[in-house]
This record gives C-alpha cells, sequence and structure tokens, in this order.
C-alpha cells in the first residue's frame, strides 16, 4: 500500500499540514515535525537553512564559546592537554592581562591603543586614496585595464612578502627610504625605522602601501553599480560634476564606503603578519599590536588562559563598530 | 544462461589469483632476499615513521637537505622502513605543532627539540620517560657526553629526549684579516679582542673588528648570559646563572648583569670596534656581513660558518676559536666568575606518547643517527659536533681542529628547565633591543636606561616564577 501526502490548509490560511492519505492512520513522527514547522514558519521554506545554521554554529559559535570557556580557566603547558580538567580561573586571566608586569616591555592598555591607532589611521588614510583610484579608472579609457591591474598588485601580494620587502626597503641607512631621505636632504639616512618608536610609523606606511587597493575595489564595485541612468538625468538637469559627485555619487556609494571602511577596521586590528614578520622577534614596543600579545601570551609563554582572554577582549572590541555598523544600515533601511 | 554470464568472470578470477600468487611470491621471495642482504630488522619493512626537525633554510640549506637524505637512505636500508621528514620553519611552528600534536594524539613520531624546551615538552605530560633498556638499545646512557644530557630530561631519572648533535658557541674570525693584521692567534680575553680589533681596523681600513646581533630572536640573551657568568653573575644560582635550582627566583638585573650589558654595547658606543649599523642586525645580517668581508670576528657564531663561507668572500678564510673567558679589563677571572665558554647547545630526539606503536622503530632510527658515520657525516655537511664516544672517536680522527670544541662542549653549563625561562628569555631579548633600540636613536649610551630595560625584564619574569 503506498502512502500519499495530502496537503491541506494549515492554520492562518497556510498550506501546510500535510497528513498521511487514508485518514484514519496517526500521523508518523516525521509528519507531525514536518506539519509542526510549517504551522509555526509558514510556507516559508526556512528549514532550507538548517545547514547553514549548523555550519554557523560548528565553524562560529563553537570557536568563540570554547574561546571564552578558555579564558576562563588556567591552561597552561601542564593543563593543555587535559584543558576541558584544568582549574577554574574566573576572571584573574583578565586581570593578569591587564595588571600582570608585561614581559614584553608594553601592558595590554597600551596594545590595545596601538592596535586602535594603526587600524583606525590606516583606514582614514586609505579611504581617499582608494577612492580618487577608483575614480581614475571608473570610466573606460585605453589602458585603463591595464591600470586597474597595476593597481591591484599590492593587495594581491601576500602579506609576509610584503612584510620582508618592506624590512629591506626600511633597512637603516642602506634602505631605499633612507637613502630617499637622504638623497632630499631630509634626514641624514640614519632613521632606524625597524627598531624603537619609528617602527610604529615603517608599519604602518607599508599597511597602508599594501592594503589601499582594497577601497579602490569597494568603491570601484559601488561606481559601477551606479545606473547609467542617473548620470543622463543629470546632464540633461545641467548638473555639475561637483553637483553630481555631491547628490549621486556620494549616496549611492555611501552604504559601500561604510562597509569598506568597517571591513578595512576590523581587518588592520587584527593584522599579526606585518609585525611579526617585518620586525626583529619580539617586535619593538612600539609595534606590539594586540594579536602579538596574544601570540606571544599562547606560544612564547604558554599561558592559554591569558591569550584566550586576550582574544576575548579583542572579539569584544571588534563586535563594537560591527554592531554599530548593523545598527545604523538597519536604521537607515527602515527610514527608507 | 546463468553459467555462460559467469564463465568468463570465473577465467578473469582464476587468472588473478593465479598472477597473484606467482607475483606475492615473487614479490616474497625477492624482499626476503633483499631482507637478507639489506635489512636485519624485517619486522619494520614497508613501515613508515615521520620525523619532525628544522627545514634546510639559509646558507647550509644543501648541505643540511643531504644530511636528512642521507639518514633516509641509511635508514631504510638498515630497517626497511620509510623515513618521512616534515619540517618546521621557525621556533613557533615548532611548538604549535608539539601542542596540536599532543592535544589530538596524532602527529610525527619523533620531534627534534632545543635545548632549554625540554621542560616545556615534558611539562605536555605526553612525553614518555627513556627507560634502560632504551638507553642500552642507543648505546648506553654511559656512553654519551654527560654534558649532552642535561637537556635530556629534567634530572637524571627523568630522561625524555636523546641528543645527536651539538653546536658549542664558537668566535668565528676571518683568518686573512688577523694575518694581514699581523695577529698570530685569536684573543682569549675581552680585552685582547678589543685590542685585536683596532688593529685590525687601523691595518685595513674600512673593516670593523667585530660584530653583534642585538636585534636577533635568539642570540642577544646568549651574548651577556656568558660576560654576565664570567664576572660572577652566575654564584648565586649554581648550576644555572639567572634562575634557581627550584625555579622561583629569577636575577636578571643584578649588578654582574648591568656590567655585562654595558660592555655588550661598550663594543659600539665606546671602542668603536662594532658598527652603530649593527643595532639593528639579527642573526643573518651578522652573518652577510662577515661574509661580505665587513667585520673580522662574530662574537658568538657557530662552526656551520663554515658551510655558509663556500661561495662567499670568506671562503677559506674562517677560523675558530673558543669564546674568550676573561672579561675586559682583567687578567684573569673576577672572584666567582665562571670560564664559560658555551652553555649546553644542540639538538635532541623525543618520541611522544600518541607514537607508542612505533616507538621501536623510533628507537631504530636514534641508535642510526648515533652511529659514528652519521656523527661524521653531520660534522663534515654541517659543522655539528658529536655527542656519544664513537662519534668523538670518528669526528676527532677526521678533524684534530674539533678537539678544543668537543672540549668545551664537554664542560658546558646548562641553563634551566624551568617553565620561567621563557619569560626570562623573552624578557631579555626585549630589554636588549630596547636599549639598542634607545642607544640607536639617542645616539648615546644611558646606564640608567639599561638598568631600568633589565629591572623591568626581571620584574616580568619574577612575577611568573
Amino acid at each position: 500500500m503506498s502512502t500519499q501526502l495530502e496537503v491541506s490548509a494549515g492554520p492562518r490560511g497556510t498550506a501546510g499540514a500535510i497528513a498521511p492519505g487514508g485518514g484514519d492512520e496517526q500521523p508518523s513522527r516525521t509528519i507531525r515535525a514536518v506539519n509542526w514547522i510549517t504551522r509555526h514558519w509558514g510556507d516559508r521554506p526556512l528549514w532550507m537553512l538548517i545547514p547553514a545554521g549548523v555550519a554557523i554554529f560548528v565553524i562560529v559559535i563553537v570557536p568563540v564559546c570554547l574561546t571564552i570557556y578558555l579564558s576562563l580557566l588556567n591552561v597552561n603547558v601542564s593543563t593543555l592537554r587535559e584543558w576541558l580538567g584544568a582549574p577554574f580561573y574566573g576572571i584573574q586571566n583578565y586581570v593578569n592581562a591587564f595588571t600582570a608586569p608585561s614581559t614584553l616591555g608594553v601592558s595590554l592598555g597600551r596594545s590595545i591603543l596601538i592596535s586602535f591607532m594603526f587600524s583606525i589611521l590606516t583606514t582614514v588614510i586609505i579611504t581617499p586614496i582608494g577612492m580618487l583610484a577608483a575614480f581614475s579608472v571608473h570610466r573606460r579609457f585605453k589602458g585603463s585595464g591595464l591600470a586597474r591591474a597595476i593597481y591591484l598588485i599590492p593587495y594581491v601580494i601576500p602579506t609576509f612578502v610584503t612584510a620582508l620587502m618592506a624590512r629591506i626597503v626600511f633597512m637603516n641607512g642602506t634602505g631605499l627610504f633612507d637613502k630617499a631621505l637622504k638623497f632630499f636632504h631630509i634626514t641624514n639616512g640614519q632613521t632606524y625605522w625597524l627598531i624603537g618608536s619609528n617602527s610604529y610609523w615603517a608599519m604602518q606606511i607599508t599597511e597602508i602601501w599594501a592594503t589601499w587597493p582594497f577601497i579602490y575595489l569597494m568603491v570601484l564595485a559601488g561606481l559601477q553599480a551606479i545606473p547609467k541612468e542617473h548620470y543622463e538625468a543629470a546632464a540633461l538637469d545641467g548638473a555639475t560634476i561637483r553637483q553630481r559627485l555631491r547628490h549621486i555619487v556620494i549616496p549611492e556609494l555611501s552604504g559601500v564606503l561604510k562597509l569598506g571602511m568597517l571591513l578595512s577596521t576590523l581587518f588592520h586590528f587584527g593584522n599579526f603578519t606585518l609585525a611579526f614578520v617585518m620586525f626583529s622577534s619580539p617586535p619593538p614596543a612600539a609595534v606590539e599590536v594586540l594579536p602579538i600579545t596574544a601570540y606571544y601570551n599562547a606560544f612564547d609563554f604558554f599561558d592559554f588562559g591569558v591569550a584566550s582572554a586576550i582574544a576575548v577582549v579583542t572579539m569584544v572590541i571588534l563586535i563594537i563598530p560591527g554592531y554599530i555598523y548593523l545598527r545604523s544600515t538597519r536604521l537607515a533601511a527602515q527610514a527608507g | 544462461m546463468t553459467s555462460r554470464r559467469h564463465r568468463p568472470q570465473r577465467l578473469v578470477v582464476s587468472a588473478i589469483g593465479l598472477g597473484s600468487m606467482i607475483s606475492v611470491a615473487a614479490y616474497g621471495g625477492g624482499a626476503a632476499n633483499a631482507s637478507n642482504r639489506t635489512n636485519p630488522h624485517s619486522q619494520f619493512a614497508g613501515q613508515t615513521l615521520t620525523v619532525f626537525d628544522g627545514a634546510p633554510s639559509g646558507a647550509d640549506a644543501h648541505q643540511t637537505q643531504e644530511y636528512y637524505n642521507d639518514v633516509a637512505a641509511l635508514f631504510h636500508k638498515e630497517t626497511g622502513a620509510n623515513l618521512q621528514w616534515s619540517y618546521y620553519s621557525s621556533a613557533a611552528q615548532e611548538v604549535t605543532t608539539v601542542e596540536t600534536s599532543t592535544v589530538s594524539g596524532s602527529g610525527p613520531d619523533i620531534i627534534s627539540y632545543g635545548t632549554s624546551f625540554v621542560g616545556t615538552l615534558q611539562k605536555t605530560g605526553d612525553f614518555p620517560l627513556l627507560s634502560t633498556k632504551n638507553w642500552n638499545t642507543l648505546g648506553g646512557r654511559k656512553s654519551f657526553i654527560p654534558a649532552d644530557l642535561f637537556d635530556s630530561g629534567a634530572s637524571a631519572t627523568k630522561d625524555i629526549g636523546v641528543p645527536y648533535e651539538t653546536n658549542p658557541f664558537t668566535m668565528v674570525y676571518n683568518t686573512a684579516y688577523f694575518k694581514k693584521a699581523g695577529i698570530k692567534s685569536p684573543p682569549t680575553t675581552w680585552t685582547q679582542v678589543v685590542q685585536d680589533s683596532k688593529l685590525i681596523q687601523k691595518k685595513i681600513p674600512g673593516v670593523y673588528g667585530a660584530g653583534i646581533d642585538p636585534q636577533d630572536p635568539y642570540d642577544p640573551w646568549k651574548s651577556v648570559y656568558f660576560i654576565d657568568d664570567q664576572l660572577g653573575g652566575g654564584q648565586k644560582f649554581k648550576p644555572f646563572t639567572w634562575i634557581s635550582p627550584n625555579g622561583k627566583q629569577v636575577k636578571i638585573d643584578g649588578p654582574h648583569m648591568q656590567k655585562a650589558v654595558n660592555f655588550y654595547f661598550s663594543l659600539i658606543y665606546k671602542y668603536h670596534i662594532v658598527p652603530k649599523q649593527a643595532l639593528t642586525w639579527n642573526g643573518a645580517e651578522m652573518a652577510s656581513a662577515f661574509e661580505q668581508g665587513k667585520i673580522a670576528m662574530v662574537l658568538i657564531g657557530g662552526y656551520g660558518y663554515q658551510a655558509a663561507s663556500i661561495g662567499t668572500k670568506v671562503q677559506g678564510h674562517v677560523g675558530y676559536a673558543l669564546l674568550p673567558t676573561v672579561p675586559y679589563g682583567m687578567s684573569k677571572l673576577p672572584p666567582g666568575g665562571r670560564a664559560i665558554e658555551t652553555e649546553t647547545t644542540g639538538n635532541y630526539w623525543a618520541i611522544p606518547g600518541y607514537a607508542s606503536k612505533e616507538r621501536a622503530l623510533a628507537l631504530e632510527f636514534e641508535k642510526l643517527t648515533l652511529s659514528p658515520a652519521i656523527q661524521l657525516d653531520q660534522f663534515k655537511l654541517l659543522g655539528w659536533m658529536p655527542v656519544n664516544e664513537a662519534g668523538v672517536k670518528a669526528v676527532e680522527g677526521y678533524s684534530k681542529a674539533s678537539r678544543p670544541f668537543i672540549k668545551a662542549e664537554s664542560e658546558a653549563l646548562p641553563t634551566s628547565f624551568a617553565p620561567v625561562w621563557s619569560y626570562v628569555e623573552t624578557g631579555m631579548l626585549t630589554a636588549i633591543s630596547n636599549i639598542a633600540s634607545h642607544l640607536a636613536t639617542s645616539g648615546s649610551w644611558s646606564q640608567a636606561y639599561a638598568n631600568q630595560q633589565l629591572a623591568t625584564a626581571q620584574a616580568a619574569a619574577q612575577s611568573h616564577a
């Protein structure tokens, strides 16, 4: 006997209550579950999101929860193998992270400040550079394809290669940067970019050089998405270039630009490779960004509890701008 | 119909079966014969052993690869098993792999580790102790140079690692420059280092007497470690220098240490025998300066400079000397000072607990690397010194020049196995790097700044002891 499913009208007029054919038989557990889902989710096939939900749970939720849990345990090299049974430490790791004397010579608070300054300053500087670059190749002209490709070169070079190149460029006295500064009589060619406080600026300049194409890409994509009709209508109305920029381009780019700046800030905040490869190990105090501090605690001092606490602090800091962005886009959408 | 359909299959199966029998018989016979010829441990034939060691890199990458190939070929010949090398390219990668392997219970069958890492490995709890039977397989514990066993385990009864090579620190010098300056023998005191350097600089304009590398991730703490100990800084925590035997006390900011750091940098700011440029150097940059003939001496070097000099300006002009042991301005050691020429250095094999099934084969591998043939091979290719009696005999027979270094290694002192060591090492690296940066950017020496940096390193390390 074959069992046929009949689809009957569910509550609130939704088609969804599925019952086996024959009428008299009790619906199986699976059928009841499907009926329940259909009643509660309506006719939207939200159950199809379950694989994605599982993936997000495994890839995002579980590691984040484990990191938070680790940050509350006294996990070191002795307890690592049986870390789930490591002694509970409460918030002591957080207290230690902020108050214990730092072997690296930089407190966690200062490390946070360095990361903030590095990421925000990079974003502030690369945004206009990226926008100008995008505007310069937005319109097709002879060689625009080549120019677009050239613009991408710094971005496609792996960070560790960029860091190694930068180390050579910023070498004291013999590096390209010092030679140029000496040639133009700006310094005596002994600037010591790779040690001391100047190391911060060496890292900052390198990061700006390597990452401005990200904003360029975002803005270029945004420019390509603006309908031609808008420009044509503006031209018919006699709008000047400045007016077109102000009333068409900037508003249309607003969303993508905000997203680009947010992602850029988050990316620079978490940049570990540049500081790790470009300088000595441990790096100078001026470039002790948060990921470097976390790394040394985990893999040099084997204090995984403190390293996890720093990771959680980093995560909280990074969630804030993300939340603000999402909130602002939702409000904008509601206003729209 | 059925029988007709199956007949060809039967024929095929029969043919395959017969073929297989013939093949197996032929292969088995061949393998047995081969085994009889080359393989006394046929029970290992066909197995694969994974060994985790440093990646061939730098100037002697080719020689390192040759050593790995030699060992793998001999291992296969001796045991019939295959050797798979897996590499780490940094200490960080080594640590990460060890951690993930011990947590997950799978990874390389043998791990190569350097001195001072033994405490960390032991703390993981996943490295079974070596039994007397294990040591006997390797020729017996007594057949090794006693100093090389310091880092086999936290104590003589808690061995987890087997030494296979040592790298005693040596002073490396350019013999051609010494000859040109009329200097007949390398310096044996720090005063002579300064005097000889000044003479070389006078006779050969453009060349500096020596080089240091305060931005290196390893070398800087070693440089001041020796000077501090020679000045008497190590008398408090014998046999260790900076950390008490129980690992609870740290002392890295005392007057001897302050003096040691001062002398280290005075080579630049006071005696001017090291280029100011060296304040930004790491080990590779210092080696490069030596190979280009820009400096006459590398104060903390190793025998590996020989291999690295091939094809450079200094090929054929690389000389080695033991580290000076008498502090600057003195004619003999001060009270409490130790004539320390090197700390215990080198590498060890350790077998993790998760590789217990491969333990017998792993011990065969270790035994092979301790054979006179491989001990000599590693000396010839890489300048690594032997660790056991048979190896010493083979290497000394090949090169008389190796004797002083083998002697220095046999008298080497250990650092410490205490977990706080990593804080001490990183703290000293940070302090020396910062002092170098301050000297470079301010242009003048500040003892107060140096003392403050040492005090910071001391406070941080002591808080974790």
